[in-house]
């Protein structure tokens, strides 16, 4: 860029007679080889494509990145849903397992609640409570 | 040009309005009620907690068709199609349709309307139905402890027994969850705000859950059967002054509170007071024997009447003059004996004992209106007064109260404030027990021991309480049956039958009191609370594994006869010894 303006006059002398001015330049004219000059339509065309380009790769990146969070809400559903049955399963285990349940269930099965037990005395070998114990110990 | 002057205004004059109207518009500010704690027995067994439950909601604005809204909804819940009609209609944007609805309801109603709507134009489309998350609080044991444990109400405050008292322990603090939101549910990766809820504390009691249903259990077929207004027990371990069970008969489900009788929603044995009756007379004997003015082979002349203060005391039955020894005084329950005992004695000297066993002081479980009884200060006597009191009546006492003189004695004379609160655990599961219970020595470890073998003749031949007998235990006790007090009429109308006891009594692990409130039919202390104690005890040995002693006890005799015949029996024996 240094040497292309230096070419450049910096100081232009007053024209004696009226000629077209010249288009004032920051850079030389770009020319292929056969001397015609370049189009800047290649450049737009490029500068568009990639503007397209970074467009529809945010818009890619940013479905993404909405699709795992969509994802990640619908499994927060699912886990709470899954949550909800632990908590009613957890319920019904309770109630089943509280003692008036058991009660029922087992008088149901045919279950009576156990009697008085029978102690033995190891040192004495007798039983020290019951007359039953005693009697079924004796010779 | 129209475009470009709104963007100037949009943009730049009135842009911070804008902003803030956007904000408002799509942001949403959620509370985030907080779980209150869980209520659990000593062992950890849940007795109430909190769980989560969904609310159906209606805006009635955006409902348009309420009849065909309340065919579809209303059998899904199992209410009226009448009343859900009355929910879906008018211009309230807020209205309950139906609370704690399970999420396979809620997804039904969703699925109902979505068909439904599928079928019709837009403009006849059913909306306007919502889901509200919260918590409901869920009693698992449903009746077991309902009295003690109370309930909560539909604002989420505790409102009667442990639930009202540590309303401020299990409650928790709400959260905060701000979002952003296009009508409906949050945007899903927009601007979140959480303040998380802080759950409340969860309490553990002292409460055994398998002895509080044996004891529910057994009142619950007394109560039935005797007609009476209400049985309450109460189990303590004399040792420590926990108490492992207080149950109430008639009970309440307190998942289904609202349907409940005011009356069935208080606890009997610490908000209710009543004259103990001869229960009493534990406490005038042991004052008796630490003064030593009495030994529990001493002998009194015992008619079944006497006249003290113009009036005449009489016993319960009528007998020819008795020559009782104080044990068989307490055995068999006698009035007049009492009075003689306590004759022995100031009437400051029977007060201060009766103050030391803790009557008239509230025993502050931290259970609301709890009240300390009534025992008159020695001024305020009558004449009459200091032989009624000596039996047990003229003054007033809680069921709790009447089971802690019965603990003191069994604890060797030291009384020991009971508890129900074993301590709280946080959210992180961090654990803190509670402070150990108060204690103070009230009589001397010998005299508790005395005692305790002249209550075991209460549950022996001879006794008021043969019902009380366990087989292979020892079990002293006491019975009581006292003309009740009846605030209504502001006369003396029905009785209060009690027994109090504790096992094994050489070495005791509970203390157990049963207290029938207003029976219809037989009232005997003996007779009704003896059975109970006895089912419920012989259950709480067996569980907690307690074996006999094995220690026989060599009854004091009852009168003069079977005192002389002992004598005779030493007599011979150290004479046999000698030679």
């Amino acid at each position: 860029m240094a040497l292309a303006a230096r070419k450049i006059p910096l100081v232009k002398s007053m024209p004696t007679a009226r000629t077209p001015e010249p288009l004032l330049r920051l850079v030389q004219d770009l020319r292929v080889a056969d001397g015609k000059s370049v189009t800047t339509t290649a450049f737009v065309y490029l500068v568009f494509g990639a503007l397209i380009t970074s467009i529809f790769m945010v818009m890619a990146l940013n479905m993404a990145l909405n699709q795992d969070s969509i994802k990640l809400h619908r499994l927060k559903i699912e886990a709470q849903a899954i949550a909800d049955q632990e908590e009613a399963i957890t319920a019904q285990v309770a109630r089943f397992s509280s003692p008036h349940m058991l009660a029922k269930r087992a008088r149901t099965l045919g279950m009576v609640p156990s009697g008085t037990p029978e102690f033995l005395d190891l040192r004495p070998k007798v039983s020290v409570d019951s007359e039953v114990a005693v009697k079924g110990v004796a010779p | 040009m129209t475009f470009f002057f709104r963007l100037i205004d949009v943009q730049a004059v009135n842009a911070k309005e804008y902003a803030e109207r956007a904000t408002r518009e799509l942001t949403r500010t959620a509370k985030l009620p907080a779980p209150r704690g869980e209520i659990t027995d000593r062992n950890g067994h849940v007795l109430a907690r909190s769980i989560e439950s969904l609310d159906l909601v209606v805006d009635q604005t955006l409902i348009n068709r309420p009849q065909r809204a309340a065919e579809i909804v209303a059998p899904i819940i199992g209410e009226s199609t009448s009343y859900v009609k009355s929910r879906l209609t008018g211009t309230r944007k807020f209205v309950y349709v139906a609370r704690d609805i399970t999420p396979a309801q809620w997804k039904s109603i969703k699925a109902a309307l979505a068909a439904e709507n599928a079928e019709v134009k837009l403009s006849k489309r059913i909306g306007g139905f919502f889901s509200e998350r919260g918590f409901r609080r869920d009693y698992p044991e449903k009746y077991l402890a309902a009295s003690l444990l109370g309930f909560v109400n539909s604002a989420g405050v505790g409102g009667g027994g442990m639930e009202s008292s540590l309303n401020n322990t299990l409650a928790g603090k709400d959260g905060i969850f701000t979002y952003e939101n296009g009508g409906g549910p949050s945007i899903p990766s927009s601007r979140q705000i959480l303040i998380p809820p802080q759950p409340g504390k969860s309490v553990r009691l002292t409460i055994d859950r398998d002895l509080q249903w044996a004891a529910e259990d057994a009142i619950t077929a007394l109560a039935k059967e005797t007609k009476a207004s209400s049985v309450s027990a109460v189990i303590i371990d004399p040792a420590t002054g926990e108490i492992l069970a207080l149950a109430t008969a008639p009970g309440f489900d307190p998942n289904n509170f609202s349907q409940t009788k005011a009356s069935l929603l208080k606890i009997p044995s610490v908000q209710d007071i009543y004259e103990p009756g001869s229960t009493g007379k534990v406490m005038t004997m042991a004052a008796a024997l630490e003064e030593k003015v009495v030994t529990p082979t001493t002998v009194f002349k015992t008619p079944d009447k006497i006249r003290r203060a113009g009036k005449t005391f009489n016993d319960h039955d009528k007998h020819s003059v008795w020559k009782l020894t104080a044990t068989g005084i307490l055995a068999k329950s006698s009035n007049v004996g009492t009075i003689k005992i306590s004759e022995r004695m100031s009437e400051n000297t029977l007060y201060s004992y009766l103050r030391k066993f803790g009557i008239g002081e509230r025993v502050r479980l931290g259970l609301p209106a709890e009240p300390a009884g009534i025992l008159n200060p020695v001024e305020k006597w009558s004449g009459s007064t200091f032989p009624t009191v000596s039996f047990g009546q003229s003054y007033s006492v809680t069921a709790i109260q009447a089971t802690s003189v019965f603990a003191t004695i069994a604890n060797a004379g030291l009384r020991v404030t009971p508890t129900l609160v074993a301590g709280t655990s946080d959210s992180s599961g961090h654990y803190t027990a509670a402070p150990r219970p108060e204690s103070q020595r009230v009589i001397s470890q010998d005299v508790a021991r005395q005692l305790s073998a002249m209550m075991e003749s209460v549950v022996q031949e001879g006794g008021t309480a043969v019902r009380a007998a366990i087989p292979g235990y020892r079990v002293a006790g006491k019975t009581g049956t006292a003309q009740r007090y009846d605030g209504s009429c502001g006369c003396y109308r029905g009785y209060t039958a009690s027994f109090i006891g504790f096992a094994p009594a050489d070495k005791p692990r509970f203390v157990m009191s049963v207290t029938v409130q207003n029976p219809v039919g037989i009232h005997w202390g003996g007779y009704l609370g003896g059975p109970v104690f006895k089912s419920v005890i012989s259950y709480a040995l067996k569980s907690y594994r307690v074996p006999p002693t094995g220690v026989e006890l060599s009854p004091y005799p009852l009168d003069k006869k079977g005192l002389d015949k002992l004598n005779k029996e030493t007599k011979v024996a150290t004479a046999s010894a000698k030679r």
